[in-house]
């Protein structure tokens, strides 16, 4: 009996009171950056921790500006891919890239679409009166901010290189932000704002629905979406791709001796695996407006 | 011993299978609510909740079914001079068994009879439950076997075998009188009602056959399982089938299928578990909870206990959330089960006879 | 029975406490005016509740059903989520989101919205009930569940859209009525 009793607590203690060793070098995952290098890694240093541990491997989260991600791909700085569904497109259509899941926020799960506004009182009505208007475009390669606004005017037979009086887009952090405040406080008559920016900022207070009036929204695509190189072993990145549609909102990992949940931190709901082709529309809309990976000069 | 046609048991213990079948389909389309025409433990939850025991706004209604029952099957225990007070076998067992036959039907969502009303609707999610229901009543007949007995019933004075019936007098004066004190839903499936006289005739009726044949729906599977085809219960049992089986074909009311069906859930493992709670406590009480009704209208008060605590656990299951719905069960209700389960082994450990 | 005084005593006054019961049952006796008024109380309460609950649901939701019947379907659905930071949790939120969602055609979110709602309120299955939404919720399992089981069969492995069947499935089993 004791020697029962003994082997039991020897297991217990085995399996309990070890943790996994990672094995292998750092496998790095590039963040496309929304707003800041810190805010990129504060939102996704607990996700990068929850995969190494249940992965067994290191991964290395890596801060990445829009502008540069493709470069840095294809320079090897990482292997894992989390950017906007245009750069997925982008990475895919030039570099084979693999995908795996996408990402769920807001009213559309694991999808959005993008908005062009008004102020409330404002006597544009329709996409035909923003002839001679000033207008506020989010970041060039957001597909909710900027592609997908652009896309509807084309679509409305209404170009917003030659009807547009004047067009800007803005310089610094939280662009979706500011494109919205810009439409508020009057500075332009019309913004591309990203319904997700709207319902989160409506949700939080900041601005209200009675404030703006959505002249137009577009079809509803994919939202932000991982990626993985077509060098990375296939199983390692099936299991990645597990591990992300399993997460749920009381997943945790510990940081630092905190215990922080996964999903919250990371300001997502969850993830869905989506087809490839549920990416056409974002193809078409960048065929259409002329941009990345189909731009013809 | 084989059966013979010319016995006149067989003939009323198909005519109550039959019946049962019949009305119990019969009564959803005169207004009951969906594959629960007739069904135990959804009306001991409605007449619990009709006294004032929970507080959940669409679960109150007295039943006049469950009057018609117990009074039916007083009348004919009186008319064939079978009504005998007797009780004493272990009583707060069986007020204890029976709120846990009312927390296992209610995670289950449905009693024996309900679970083959669906089934006969064509709602195959319930097979579930009835591999737990045949199951618990193995189980509970290998416990007989083993010398598990809560002990015999004795004859009692003082007519106590009337209290449980008298009880029901005053909820049929209750269903009539309507004091301002009952509470009766006005949406919900205890809105979804036949008509008040159509009930209690009908309940009168099955409580006068169920009292005459001894039917019931687990008895049926009990004796299946002992005495095969020779049992006339399950002879009973087949009539019950083929009577609601007809009944719903003919009105429209059959769709076969696993999803979407009224009132049941797509958590088999805890159907399993909430039936097979109810097959194994009927055996060791006697009776399902159909069964309970009927044998406290005869007189015994041991039966009546466990009415007495299927009421309390139709109050129970609503105001803790043990109930299951459509969505699932809850948390609260595999708890309950699982409590019911570990009673059940308590009581086959405790009332052993080990000397057999 | 009966033989001696005190069996004679126990039913007489056996006879006299039934004689009184029935009297006070029959409404001969002083009534109690105070327990009537409280059980008539507590009834009016509840219907008073009921229908203050459906009118708040009216006064606060009105902006939100103008603009959807204005066709006005982002604005509306931007407004829900205003509504949410004042009615947190209300049922009321996830069955018009639900709603707006199904115009836009997007079925698989508005069958998870539409299932909370109900889970929430059972009323809007209720097909007495002043809150009763059937025909919606009928069109958005009619129409969405076998686009939702097309697309599991091509992604049999994607669990959000296995969570989205088994909300279509709870719904299809609420409109079939039954014991909750």
């Amino acid at each position: 009996m004791k020697r029962f009793i003994f082997i039991s607590l020897f297991l217990v203690v085995a399996l309990t009171g070890c943790e996994q060793p990672l094995e292998g070098p750092p496998i790095r995952i590039g963040y496309m950056n929304c707003n800041s290098e810190a805010e990129t890694m504060k939102r996704f240093r607990p996700l990068t921790a929850y995969l190494s541990q249940q992965l067994g491997r290191p991964f290395e989260a890596v801060p990445v500006d829009t502008q540069d991600f493709e470069s840095r791909f294809v320079a090897g700085d990482f292997a894992f891919t989390h950017g906007n569904s245009l750069l997925y497109i982008i990475m895919r259509e030039n570099h084979g890239l693999k995908l795996l899941a996408t990402e769920k926020r807001g009213q559309f799960g694991s999808r959005t679409a993008g908005s062009i506004i008004v102020k409330k009182d404002s006597p544009i009505k329709t996409l035909a009166d923003l002839q001679g208007k000033r207008m506020l475009f989010g970041p060039q390669l957001a597909p909710t901010g900027y592609l997908a606004q652009y896309d509807l005017m084309l679509q409305a037979g209404f170009d917003p290189e030659v009807g547009l009086d004047y067009y800007a887009i803005p310089h610094g952090a939280y662009k979706h932000e500011k494109v919205i405040y810009g439409v508020y406080f009057g500075e332009y008559d019309v913004a591309a704002a990203p319904t997700l920016d709207l319902e989160l900022m409506t949700r939080e207070g900041r601005i209200s629905a009675d404030d703006f009036r959505i002249l137009a929204q577009s079809e509803i695509i994919p939202y932000c979406t991982f990626g993985a190189s077509k060098d990375v072993d296939a199983a390692l990145a099936e299991k990645f791709r597990k591990v992300l549609i399993e997460l749920t909102p009381e997943t945790t990992v510990e940081i630092d001796g905190e215990t922080i949940k996964v999903l919250d931190s990371a300001w997502v709901d969850g993830f869905e695996t989506l087809l490839d082709q549920d990416y056409d529309p974002i193809r078409d809309m960048a065929r259409r407006v002329n941009m990345p990976p189909y731009q013809e000069f | 011993m084989s059966l013979s046609l010319r016995d006149r048991h067989l003939w009323i213990v198909l005519a109550a299978g039959a019946g049962l079948g019949v009305l119990g389909a019969l009564l959803s389309v005169w207004g009951n609510p969906q594959n629960s025409g007739i069904c135990v433990s959804c009306f001991i939850e409605n007449t619990s909740g009709a006294l004032g025991l929970h507080d959940n706004e669409r679960m109150q209604y007295l039943r006049p079914e469950l009057i018609g029952f117990v009074l039916g099957s007083i009348l004919c225990a009186s008319l064939f001079r079978e009504f005998r007070s007797r009780g004493g076998s272990a009583p707060l067992v069986r007020l204890v068994s029976g709120v846990f036959l009312i927390v296992g039907s209610a995670v289950f969502i449905g009693c024996p009879i309900k679970l083959f009303l669906r089934l006969t609707a064509g709602d195959i999610s319930s097979l579930a439950g009835l591999l737990g229901l045949i199951a618990g009543v193995w189980v509970g007949l290998q416990g007989l076997a083993r010398g598990v007995d809560l002990g015999r019933a004795e004859d009692e004075r003082g007519a106590t075998g009337l209290l449980v019936p008298a009880g029901f007098v005053l909820l049929l004066i209750f269903l009539l009188a309507r004091p301002s004190f009952l509470l009766f839903s006005d949406r919900g499936s205890a809105a979804q009602h036949a008509p008040l006289f159509m009930s209690l005739a009908v309940g009168l009726l099955l409580g006068v056959l169920a009292q005459r044949s001894r039917f019931c729906i687990t008895g049926s599977v009990r004796d299946g399982l002992l005495m095969g085809t020779r049992s006339p219960l399950l002879w009973g049992f087949f009539a019950f089938l083929i009577g609601a089986f007809v009944t719903n074909i003919i009105m429209g009311r059959f769709t076969f299928g696993l999803y979407g069906q009224p009132g049941a859930h797509l958590e088999y493992l805890w159907s399993f578990l909430g039936m097979l709670l109810v097959g194994w406590l009927s055996v060791l009480i006697g009776g399902c909870p159909f069964r309970q009704l009927i044998k406290a209208g005869e007189g015994d008060a041991d039966a009546g206990l466990a009415v007495v605590g299927m009421l309390l656990g139709g109050g129970l299951v609503q105001s803790w959330g043990v109930a299951a719905t459509a969505a699932g069960v809850a948390t609260s209700g595999k708890i309950s089960v699982l409590v019911g389960l570990a009673f059940v082994l308590l009581i086959s450990l405790l009332f052993r006879d080990r000397t057999a | 029975m009966l033989r001696d005084r005190f069996d004679q005593l126990m039913i007489v006054a056996l006879v006299g406490v039934l004689i009184f019961t029935a009297v006070l049952m029959a409404g001969a006796g002083p009534r109690d005016d105070n327990h009537d008024a409280q059980a008539a109380n507590r009834r009016f309460e509840r219907e008073m509740l009921h229908q203050a609950r459906v009118a708040f649901i009216e006064r606060h939701y009105s902006p939100v059903i103008t603009l959807r019947d204005n066709g006005s379907l982002p604005d509306a659905l931007l407004k829900l989520e205003e509504l949410s930071r004042t009615l947190p949790g209300e049922a009321h939120n996830d069955l018009l989101s639900g709603d707006i969602l199904l115009r836009m055609g997007q079925f698989d979110r508005a069958i998870s919205k539409l299932a909370k709602a109900v889970k929430s309120n059972a009323d809007y299955v209720d097909s007495v009930s002043p809150l009763s939404q059937r025909p919606l919720i009928e069109s958005a399992v009619s129409e969405g569940l076998p686009l939702i089981r097309d697309r599991l069969r091509v992604q049999p492995d994607n669990l959000t859209l296995a969570k989205v069947l088994k909300d279509g499935y709870y719904l299809q089993s609420r409109l079939a009525g039954g014991c909750e």
